[in-house]
């Protein structure tokens, strides 16, 4: 069934030929012995603006036993240092993309075959037209042209794994709104909400249509003790857009009460109850608990009448 | 040394004082909040699902069902039917399939015939290998519980 060409089949092909780009500003750590995945790291963090030595990434990230670095735990470790880690759409096109935004793409590799793999973090920061190349930050090498076919085959064999990383509030070029909200939601889990404020901004300057988004941002801001300006995120947005929005009249209702802004609170519930569908059991909950607050009885007395 | 006995016991008793303060207010708050992380596992257990249902409607696959004596409109019931904690459950697993040598695509058919055959055995009752599927056909000697 498969006609024997020169390309083996399962190949991607970017849709567009290469442009010529390069991120010459993207620094390079020459990596030591098995240390590839430090190295790439801190070579992105370094372009985010973290300056930090692969040294200092080790022992985050380096599995002795495995002599490498496991995905999950560099993704762990771009957000500790409060840097949002985007992991691409498995697409050749999305790393071309995100390389033309200007963002340099880590990317594994498995330099050698399926059954005697070579596993390896690079960082690409640039392509070529003619021939098609790859240029990237590689190893020992500064700068590694690839041919393109060359890196495509070594990308495939590691399953296009593919991730940015950005200062929070930088849009990844082929951000999605769920995949990005899950990694902005990362972040604060790892860096608290501080540090995914920007993030979740930029996703509803982006998307202002996604109430997830909204809500998301009024939480973190709620976590980072910041009640009002999460009440005044959560009530312009229901006067705006997202009158329709059960989930942010809830916790617009949650956050009034605490504030002791209890009209304010009724109003949100009413209108969320009025709506009917999603999370009417959440809105009758909260308004319970809420009555319970207002008449000063502890919430927990409230739950077990 | 008394005095750093003192100091020590002044500071002991203010953190679990700030604690107590704090940890008390974070689950008032929480209480009636819909959480960011709630949000980010439904939205995600929703995608998972299409993806799914979305499989369901290649050609290949339905032919292959069909092939099999069955109905791939059952099929799809059927997984708009798993709760959220199933659906992440099925797709780990479609997830943990070997991604091999050869054409990707022959890998990845063949993972999903394996994952449909399987489901679609579950479900008849001939096999258990999903823990969330329950069978739907009573087999001749298979006793209700």
């Amino acid at each position: 069934m498969l006609v024997g060409g020169c390309a083996s089949p399962g190949i991607q092909r970017p849709a567009q030929p290469l442009a010529e780009i390069e991120l010459a500003s993207v620094p390079f750590h020459p990596q030591s012995r098995y240390q590839c995945g430090p190295a790439a790291l801190a070579t992105v963090l370094g372009w985010s603006g973290r300056e930090i030595s692969p040294e200092t990434l080790k022992p985050r990230v380096y599995v002795p036993e495995r002599q490498g670095t496991l995905q999950p735990e560099v993704k762990a470790a771009a957000r500790a240092e409060g840097r949002l880690a985007y992991p691409l759409q498995r697409h050749v096109d999305a790393l071309l993309a995100e390389l033309d935004a200007g963002h340099p793409v880590l990317v594994m590799q498995n330099l050698g075959l399926s059954w005697l793999p070579q596993w390896h973090y690079a960082v690409v920061v640039g392509t070529a037209a003619t021939p098609a190349r790859v240029i990237l930050r590689s190893g020992r090498e500064r700068r590694r042209v690839t041919p393109l076919e060359t890196f495509l085959r070594t990308w495939r064999r590691a399953e296009h794994w593919a991730l940015v990383v950005l200062p929070p509030g930088r849009m990844p070029a082929t951000a999605e709104p769920l995949p990005y909200l899950r990694a902005a939601s990362e972040l604060e889990g790892t860096a608290g909400p501080e540090a995914a404020i920007p993030a979740y901004r930029a996703g509803v300057g982006r998307w202002p249509d996604d109430e997830r988004l909204v809500l998301a941002l009024a939480n973190a801001q709620y976590d980072n003790g910041q009640r009002r300006v999460a009440m005044k995120t959560l009530r312009d947005a229901v006067e705006g857009r997202h009158g329709d929005s059960a989930m942010l009249l809830n916790n617009l209702a949650m956050v009034a009460a605490e504030l002791g802004r209890w009209r304010a609170a009724e109003r949100a519930l009413d209108r969320g109850l009025a709506l009917g569908g999603a999370h009417q059991e959440t809105l009758r909950r909260t308004r319970t608990e809420i009555r319970c607050m207002r008449s000063g009885r502890a919430p927990d007395g409230c739950e077990s009448r | 040394m008394t005095r750093l006995t003192e100091r020590r016991a002044w500071l002991a008793a203010l953190v679990s004082a700030l604690l107590i303060i704090t940890s008390s207010w974070a689950a008032v708050a929480q209480a009636a909040m819909i959480g960011t992380e709630q949000v980010v596992q439904e939205a995600t257990a929703d995608a998972e699902r299409e993806r799914i249902q979305a499989m369901l409607q290649r050609q290949d696959v339905r032919d292959k069902l069909t092939e099999l004596g069955v109905a791939p409109d059952r099929v799809e019931a059927r997984v708009a039917a798993l709760s959220d904690a199933e659906v992440k459950a099925l797709s780990k697993r479609m997830a943990e399939m070997p991604a091999g040598e050869g054409p990707i695509e022959t890998v990845l058919v063949l993972g999903v015939f394996v994952f449909l055959v399987l489901l679609v055995t579950d479900i008849l009752g001939f096999t258990d290998v999903f823990p969330f599927v329950t069978s739907q056909v009573d087999l001749p000697n298979r006793t209700s519980d």
